[in-house]
């Protein structure tokens, strides 16, 4: 269930660490990292990420034109993946019953998107703006059946972008860029993790 | 606001009309934006959002002591605060791709970002040999039931929180530019233009990985 969802991040433009949180800790057990290896990890993959982008073969680089048209259609698309956490929008300035309810372009063409090992994936939206959302999970081989992890969790993390732009950017309190600390926020990721009805 | 249109059940069915080698599954700008507005997002009450606006505006007409220029100002870096954060919504909302042409870019302001937030949809046309984009509001929900009194005719551009709204969300998605009213109905114009220019794409701070 819900379990596999390990941990989330949200790293800044400019590469802070923003926001972290982890969902299968015991109250009492320790973090697994310290907040300081937390922020180089984040540090240190920004930096992969910016690194890799370039990593592009010279056929692709030269069979696609990057300007494509937005009508065109041209941009790799993420199937819409229905009955991930619905009825998480009451209270949000989304209607009811998802946030979104079609496929849509994706944003990360050429950088990272997944991490994986035996131990764990790692997935990674991120937006127009730069803002990167990123997600640890259970290997994906140990859920049964889950067609396009990569899908899934651009689902997931789209939903917890809405939440951010909804709880977070619209804080007064709230100074751009700067760690994330915001009860309201906090509560409803909690509530829309718990209540992701496929196994992940 | 008031009166919400009902129009994205039937755009939705010419969704499919290009012929491209993938599947077109994207629908039309027009469908996406009558469809987020229609089905996706929460409302508010119109005249409580007018009336808020014309408050503020008229607070700050007090505190400035009727110095109309530095209430355009005001109102200018209050909507650039906003531009920088509501970019965040709009593209959780809307998903859409950068814009690569004015074109688009008018398209998209007009049928989906005006039309999500104030449920509008203005006018968009490109001038000065394709280096401005002027957006024509037909109808401005902020400037519902208001009338200028004789010393703001001049000086006030009411509605300059718009201005400050377009530079700070386009600055987000990498896109400098100025932005300014060139006519306003409230001060007796024909009609109520915006003009965005100097774009200038900042390449060097896109993201990385998006092309």
């Amino acid at each position: 269930m819900a379990g596999s969802i390990e941990s989330l991040m949200i790293i800044n433009k400019s590469g802070g660490l923003i926001y972290h949180k982890e969902f299968n800790n015991d109250a009492n057990s320790k973090p697994r990292l310290s907040s300081n290896e937390m922020l180089v990890f984040a540090g240190t993959l920004h930096g992969a990420y910016t690194i890799a982008s370039r990593l592009k073969p010279k056929a692709i680089q030269l069979k696609n034109d990057s300007s494509y048209n937005i009508n065109a259609n041209t941009a790799p698309r993420v199937p819409y993946v229905p009955g991930l956490g619905v009825n998480q929008c009451s209270g949000t300035t989304f209607k009811a019953p998802d946030f979104f309810s079609e496929s849509f372009p994706s944003w990360n063409k050429t950088g990272i998107k997944q991490i994986e090992t035996d131990d764990f994936t790692m997935y990674c939206y991120q937006t127009l703006t730069g803002v990167k959302f990123i997600m640890v999970t259970l290997p994906h081989s140990w859920v049964n059946g889950l067609q396009q992890p990569i899908s899934v969790a651009d689902n997931i993390l789209r939903k917890v972008y809405c939440l951010y732009s909804d709880y977070v950017m619209k804080s007064p309190f709230y100074s751009l860029e700067m760690p994330i600390k915001n009860d309201i926020f906090d509560k409803k990721l909690k509530s829309f993790i718990a209540s992701l009805q496929r196994d992940f | 606001m008031s009166n919400p249109t009902a129009a994205a059940a039937v755009s939705s069915a010419s969704a499919s009309s290009a012929s491209f080698n993938i599947p077109q599954i994207n629908k039309p700008l027009k469908a996406l934006g009558d469809d987020i507005w229609t089905n996706k997002t929460a409302k508010i009450n119109a005249e409580l959002f007018t009336l808020t606006y014309g408050s503020i505006v008229a607070q700050l007409c007090h505190d400035y002591k009727r110095d109309f220029k530095r209430v355009n100002e005001k109102l200018f870096q209050m909507g650039y605060n906003i531009g920088n954060r509501i970019i965040e919504d709009f593209l959780a909302r809307t998903a859409l791709p950068r814009c690569y042409t004015l074109e688009t870019m008018g398209e998209v302001l007009s049928k989906v970002a005006f039309k999500i937030f104030l449920n509008i949809t203005p006018k968009y046309k490109i001038s000065n040999n394709n280096n401005d984009l002027i957006l024509t509001l037909g109808e401005n929900p902020l400037s519902d039931f208001v009338e200028l009194p004789s010393d703001a005719m001049k000086d006030l551009w009411y509605s300059n929180i718009l201005c400050g709204v377009l530079k700070g969300a386009l600055e987000m998605v990498q896109l400098d530019c100025q932005v300014e009213f060139l006519s306003d109905m409230l001060r007796g114009d024909s009609s109520t233009e915006i003009r965005i220019f100097s774009l200038k794409l900042l390449k060097d701070e896109i993201p990385a990985g998006e092309d």
